[in-house]
C-alpha cells in the first residue's frame, strides 16, 4: 500500500512534467497561427473566416444560436460592401433548421467560440504561453530581487538588516491589489510612450513587474533566514578561520547551499503568479483585452455563464487548462521541496 | 515579556505609519483627478474650492491632515461616494467582512488542523496522499471559479441557499466556505509539515517508549510545537480574511470591505484608499501582536527571544 502510494506520487510528477511540456510545445508551435486571432485589428477577419475544424463535441442549440448571431454580424459587415446576395443566402441558410446544423458544423472549431465569435482554441493557446510567461517572469524577478535583498540583509546584518526587513514588513502590509492597480495606472502610459506606442506590450510588461514586484517578499525572508543559519554553520566558520574572504565564502559555501532552496521557491512562485493574474483579470485590471490569458479567459467564462445560457465550454476549457497547469506546477514544486528537505535536514522551511 | 510586547507595539505603529506614507506617495503620484470622476463635470471654481478645503494642492498639509484626522477616528470624505464619508463606508462594510472572514478562518482551523494531523500521522499512506491532493486542488482552482461552481450547485440547482445578497443566515455558508478553502488548504499543509517534524523528535520517541498511547502522544505532546507554524500564519491570514475578499464579495454579492479596496484605487479616491489601507495594516499589526502573545504562551522559551 505504502509502495503503491509512492509510485502514484512519482507518476503524478512525471505526468505533471509531461503535461507542462506538451502544453508549452503545442502553444509555442501554434503561436504563429494563433497570434493572428487575438489581434484586435484582425478580429474582423477572425469572425469572417473562422478556422474550419471538425468539432469533437456535440454542439447544443445555444452554440448554433451563437453561430447564427455571429453570422448575422458578418452579414451586416458584408452588406456594407453591398454584397446583398451573400446576406440573402446566409439568412436563408440560417433560418432553416437543416441549414443551422450544416452551418454549425462548417464553421465550428474544436473548443467552440466566445460571444464575439472568436475561436476559443486559438485564444487558449497563446493564453497559456502568456500566463506561463507571467509566472516565469514573476519567478525570475522574485529570485533576483528576493535573493539579493535577503542575502544582503543577512550578510551585512545589524542595523541594515533591521531596516531592510522592516521594509519587507511594510510592503507586506500593503494590499498587493492596490499596489498592482497603482503601478499599472501610473506606469502603463509612460512605458507605452517609451516603447513607441506598443501599448499592449507595455501592458504585459507592467503586469510582469507588478506581480513580480509583490512576489519577491517571501523569497527575501526565506533566503535571509537560510543565510543567517548558514553563517553560523561550522564549515563557514572553518572557511573564515582558514582565511577565506567574504566573496570566497559566498561563492563556495553560500551559493551552493542556497540554490536548492531558491529553485524550490521559484517553482512555487510560478503558479501563485498565474493565480494572481487570474484574480486581477477577474477584477478587470489584468492584461487588457483582447490579449488572452488563462485567468482572463476563465474570468470571462464565469461572467458569460449564468443559469439561463449554458456556454459551458467557455468556462470548462479555460478553467481546465488553468487548473491542470497550476496543479502540475504545484506538484512539481512540492516534489522539489520534498527532495530538497530530504537531502538537507534542519533549517526550518515555510510551507 | 510586557516590555517585549510594548516593543512590538511600537514597531507595529511605525510599520503602519510607513505603510500609510508609502500609500500616500502612490496615491498622489498616480495620474488622474479624483474630483472629476463623477457623472457631471465639476466647474473649475467648485473644484478649486474643494481642493483648497481639503488642502489637496499642498501634499504635506494633506498628508498631515489625513493622519491627524485618522488619529481622531475621522477618515474624512470619500470623493467617489459623495453621500458617504469614509467612516460610514468602513463602519458599514467592515463588520460584514469581519463576520465572513472570521467564520472562514474558524472553519479553516476546525477542518485544517485535524486534516493536517491525520495526514501527518498517516504519512505516505493513501489518506495522506488524498488529503494532499485535495488541498493542492483547492489552491489550484481560482476562487471565483469555485464560488461560481458552488453557487450553481447549491443555489441554482438545489435551492439550498439564496443566489446572492446579504442579510439572512442562509446567505452566510457559501461565501464563508469559498473564502475558507485556500486558508484551509494552507493550514492543512502547515499543520502536516509541523506535525511530521514534531513526531520525528526525540521526546515523542521517549514518550512512545514509555508507553504513552499514540493518540495522547500526538494530541498532547506533539501538537503544541507542531501548531506554532500554523499560529504564525494565522496573523496575516486573519487580517487578510477579515478585510474581505473582492472576489468572494463579487461572486456572492456580499457588501464587504474588499470591494472598496479595488474600487477606491480604480476611482482614484484618495481618502478611501488611505482609509482602507490604514484599516488593513492596523488589523495586520494587531493580529500579529496577538499572535506573538499567543506564541509566548504556547512556547515560553520565546520570551527570551522577544
Amino acid at each position: 500500500m505504502h509502495q503503491l502510494a509512492r509510485r502514484l506520487g512519482q507518476w503524478i510528477i512525471y505526468c505533471s512534467v509531461g503535461i507542462l511540456a506538451i502544453l508549452v510545445m503545442v502553444s509555442a508551435v501554434s503561436l504563429p497561427f494563433s497570434i493572428r486571432w487575438f489581434n484586435a485589428q484582425d478580429l474582423d477577419s477572425a469572425i469572417r473566416h473562422p478556422p474550419v475544424l471538425k468539432p469533437i463535441i456535440p454542439w447544443n442549440t445555444y452554440h448554433a444560436a451563437l453561430e447564427k448571431s455571429g453570422r448575422a454580424i458578418i452579414s451586416n459587415r458584408e452588406s456594407a460592401k453591398h454584397d446583398i446576395a451573400t446576406v440573402e443566402n446566409d439568412t436563408r441558410a440560417a433560418s432553416t433548421p437543416s441549414g443551422v446544423t450544416n452551418f454549425a458544423y462548417q464553421v465550428s472549431s474544436w473548443l467552440g467560440h466566445d460571444d464575439l465569435g472568436r475561436s476559443l482554441l486559438y485564444r487558449l493557446l497563446p493564453a497559456f504561453l502568456i500566463s506561463f510567461g507571467i509566472g516565469g517572469a514573476a519567478a525570475i524577478m522574485a529570485t533576483v530581487i528576493g535573493t539579493s535583498w535577503g542575502a544582503v540583509a543577512a550578510l551585512i546584518g545589524g542595523r541594515v538588516d533591521q531596516v531592510m526587513m522592516r521594509i519587507v514588513d511594510v510592503l507586506y502590509g500593503l494590499p498587493y491589489i492596490l499596489m498592482v492597480i497603482l503601478l499599472k495606472t501610473a506606469l502603463t502610459r509612460p512605458l507605452a510612450g517609451l516603447l513607441g506606442g506598443a501599448s499592449r506590450l507595455a501592458d504585459i510588461i507592467i503586469l510582469f513587474v507588478a506581480i513580480g514586484g509583490v512576489s519577491w517578499l517571501t523569497m527575501a525572508r526565506v533566503v535571509r533566514g537560510q543565510v543567517l543559519s548558514l553563517k553560523t554553520r561550522a564549515f563557514v566558520e572553518a572557511a573564515r578561520v582558514a582565511g577565506g574572504g567574504t566573496l570566497y565564502i559566498i561563492r563556495r559555501h553560500l551559493v551552493p547551499n542556497l540554490t536548492g532552496l531558491i529553485a524550490v521557491y521559484a517553482t512555487l512562485v510560478v503558479p501563485q503568479a498565474i493565480l494572481q493574474e487570474s484574480f486581477l483579470s477577474f477584477l478587470g485590471i489584468g492584461v487588457a483585452q483582447p490579449t488572452p490569458t488563462l485567468g482572463g479567459l476563465a474570468a470571462d467564462g464565469v461572467q458569460a455563464v449564468n443559469s439561463f445560457v449554458g456556454y459551458w465550454w467557455l468556462i470548462v476549457f479555460p478553467c481546465g487548462v488553468l487548473s491542470v497547469t497550476i496543479l502540475a506546477l504545484q506538484f512539481l514544486g512540492d516534489a522539489l521541496r520534498q527532495s530538497y528537505e530530504r537531502r538537507s535536514r534542519g533549517g526550518s522551511m515555510l510551507v | 515579556m510586557t516590555r517585549g510586547l510594548l516593543g512590538r507595539f511600537g514597531a507595529g505603529i511605525i510599520t503602519v505609519f510607513f505603510v500609510y506614507a508609502l500609500t500616500f506617495l502612490m496615491v498622489v503620484s498616480i495620474p488622474g483627478n479624483p474630483l472629476q470622476g463623477g457623472e457631471r463635470k465639476m466647474s473649475r471654481e467648485v473644484e478649486a474650492a474643494l481642493r483648497s478645503r481639503y488642502h489637496m494642492d499642498d501634499n504635506w498639509r494633506y498628508f498631515a491632515d489625513f493622519l491627524g484626522g485618522a488619529l481622531h477616528a475621522d477618515l474624512g470624505p470619500s470623493f467617489s461616494y459623495p453621500d458617504w464619508n469614509c467612516n460610514q463606508i468602513i463602519l458599514s462594510a467592515l463588520p460584514v467582512s469581519m463576520l465572513v472572514g472570521g467564520l472562514a478562518i474558524i472553519v479553516a482551523l476546525m477542518l485544517g488542523v485535524p486534516l493536517g494531523v491525520v495526514s501527518a500521522a498517516r504519512q505516505g499512506e493513501w489518506t495522506d496522499a488524498s488529503f494532499l491532493s485535495a488541498t493542492l486542488t483547492c489552491i489550484s482552482i481560482p476562487t471565483f471559479v469555485i464560488g461560481a461552481f458552488l453557487l450553481y450547485i447549491f443555489a441554482v440547482r438545489l435551492h439550498w441557499a439564496p443566489i446572492g445578497g446579504w442579510g439572512t443566515l442562509a446567505h452566510l455558508p457559501l461565501p464563508v466556505l469559498t473564502l475558507s478553502l485556500p486558508f484551509l488548504a494552507y493550514i492543512t499543509r502547515l499543520m502536516r509539515a509541523g506535525m511530521i517534524e514534531s513526531l520525528g523528535s526525540d521526546y515523542i520517541r521517549t514518550a512512545i517508549a514509555k508507553g504513552v498511547s499514540p493518540r495522547v502522544a500526538i494530541w498532547k505532546h506533539a501538537f503544541k510545537p507542531a501548531f506554532l507554524p500554523v499560529l504564525s500564519y494565522l496573523g496575516p491570514a486573519t487580517a487578510q480574511a477579515m478585510t474581505g475578499s473582492f472576489v468572494v464579495e463579487k461572486v456572492f454579492g456580499v457588501p464587504g470591505l474588499g470591494q472598496h479596496f479595488v474600487n477606491a484605487a480604480l476611482n482614484r479616491d484618495p481618502g478611501l484608499v488611505l482609509s482602507t489601507v490604514l484599516v488593513f495594516s492596523a488589523l495586520l499589526v494587531a493580529f500579529n501582536i496577538v499572535i506573538d502573545f499567543l506564541y509566548t504562551w504556547l512556547d515560553p522559551r520565546i520570551i527570551e527571544a522577544v
